[in-house]
């Protein structure tokens, strides 16, 4: 099959600008739209004042250099791998119940992921040197390189996966929903190593955050899905659908208790002893 | 090729910021950017006039500590960071992206952002002014009243911070890191 014919065989509907606007205008529908042109019109206002004032725009400082844009780029990619991972359930570990939501959260994964590098690409000052010289001369011993190229390497195999969930071939959308899957798996905790691998702040040093990062990925995708099934059926969930929602329930019960266990215990033996650099930092982070 | 470092006889420092104003002069640092490249740390001076504690009163001229193991330049995505022949720590502004984790890897905060390039820029002992021109002295070596400051080979027996460092006592800062730094603070 040329590669022609297997796009042109993937079933989507076209979608016209006509189609977008046509939307049922219930009260819910109309809130949904006016949020959605209420946060383009904020990502177009904050990208005409970069432009105009550049990276001061972030209002961020020599002592502390990563702002707000690095919390939305964080925000975004932990829920990607979280889709990700809630859409694995399904069509890669074969558990049936979570099968219906397979496709809805690949689809979201690939979105957010997008999202992410949409707000990172106005946050690295410059964006298209970063794609020439992540090539020409990679810093691999960096984990914002792996980061980065591994993040891109998952974000292809997500729509390879969606294209194969659309076309309903489970087989090869199990191979390529497992790879997509440790990929971003080892995205995300390379994010994670970004912060666990400053030697010269002792707060994030260490193996917490790769696995922290893991742990609130999984959470925020169970959130997501939550929010994403209940828009989707008017919270009015047929049997089936609330079976799976209500396991996902029980599995963010646990998840949350191990997060609540974790951070109490980082913050406690961040806190002990009064280690400068890494007591205060926490103690601040308390009182924040 | 060298392998160049400074001795700093620290405690010799008037903070009269000299140093400051020479290196902003020979490498371009814009007026108003406080600290960047170099600077002087104070030990604010202790207890109330009169009864005033005049040992407590301490400088500590700083900058780019040049470590032989720089975390800035493991960190680098692109490679922007590099030593040089000289075993200086470099910054290629061509090739910085400005994503700041060095900035935030370096444990002596020594880089800053330079707003004519809009990249991360930092101390280069006068690789690319004074060293490219042919001199032998950085800006704020040239300039410093008290000596405080030697610059040199420590590959050279002969040259004068080795000898310094055979000869007198020093330190460098936040040894524990493993970063090997190349300025030496003499006591």
């Amino acid at each position: 099959m040329s590669i022609k014919e297997f796009v042109t065989s993937i079933p989507v509907n076209k979608v016209g600008l006509k189609d977008l606007l046509g939307f049922e205008k219930t009260p819910r529908n109309m809130l949904i739209a006016v949020l959605t042109v209420a946060f383009i019109a904020m990502f177009v206002v904050g990208v005409a004042i970069y432009l105009a004032n550049g990276h001061h725009a972030y209002n961020v400082t020599r002592e502390h250099p990563w702002g707000l844009l690095i919390a939305v780029y964080i925000f975004f990619v932990v829920s990607s791998t979280g889709l990700c991972i809630i859409g694995s359930l399904g069509d890669v570990f074969g558990f049936k119940d979570y099968m219906l939501i397979s496709k809805r959260a690949i689809f979201g994964s690939i979105v957010t992921i997008i999202a992410g590098f949409a707000v990172i690409a106005f946050e690295i000052g410059h964006p298209v040197t970063m794609l020439i010289y992540n090539v020409l001369t990679p810093g691999l011993t960096s984990a914002i390189w792996w980061m980065g190229t591994l993040y891109g390497l998952y974000l292809t195999f997500m729509i390879i996966e969606f294209v194969f969930l659309l076309k309903g071939d489970m087989a090869k959308a199990k191979i390529f929903g497992l790879t997509g899957l440790l990929v971003g798996l080892a995205a995300h905790s390379n994010l994670g190593s970004v912060f666990g691998f400053l030697n010269a702040r002792p707060i994030s040093n260490g193996v917490f955050y790769p696995t922290y990062f893991i742990l609130t990925a999984f959470i925020t995708g169970v959130f997501i899905a939550f929010i994403i099934m209940g828009f989707r059926y008017k919270l009015d969930f047929p049997e089936k659908v609330r079976t799976m929602l209500t396991g996902l329930a029980k599995i963010q019960a646990l998840l949350i208790s191990i997060l609540i266990f974790f951070v109490t215990w980082k913050m406690l033996t961040d806190i002990y002893g009064g280690m400068p650099n890494r007591a205060e930092v926490a103690v601040h982070i308390l009182g924040s | 090729m060298a392998r160049y470092g400074m001795a700093l006889d620290y405690k010799n420092c008037i903070n009269c910021k000299a140093c400051e104003v020479a290196c902003k002069e020979e490498n371009g640092v814009l007026m108003g950017a406080d600290k960047h490249r170099i600077w002087v740390g104070v030990n604010e001076i202790e207890g109330e006039y009169p009864l005033l504690d005049i040992v407590s009163n301490s400088f500590q001229p700083s900058q780019c500590q040049h470590c032989e193991d720089a975390p800035c330049q493991s960190v680098c995505p692109t490679n922007a960071t590099y030593y040089d022949g000289n075993g200086v720590v470099r910054v290629n502004s061509d090739m910085c992206i400005l994503c700041s984790y060095c900035m935030n890897a370096c444990p002596y905060d020594a880089r800053y952002v330079d707003d004519r390039t809009m990249t991360v820029d930092k101390c280069n002992f006068c690789s690319d002014t004074r060293l490219d021109r042919g001199e032998t002295t950085t800006a704020c070596q040239n300039t410093c009243p008290t000596k405080v400051r030697t610059f040199g080979d420590l590959d050279d027996y002969d040259s004068e911070i080795s000898e310094l460092l055979r000869t007198r006592e020093h330190f460098s800062l936040k040894e524990n890191l493993g970063t090997k730094p190349k300025l030496f603070y003499l006591t």
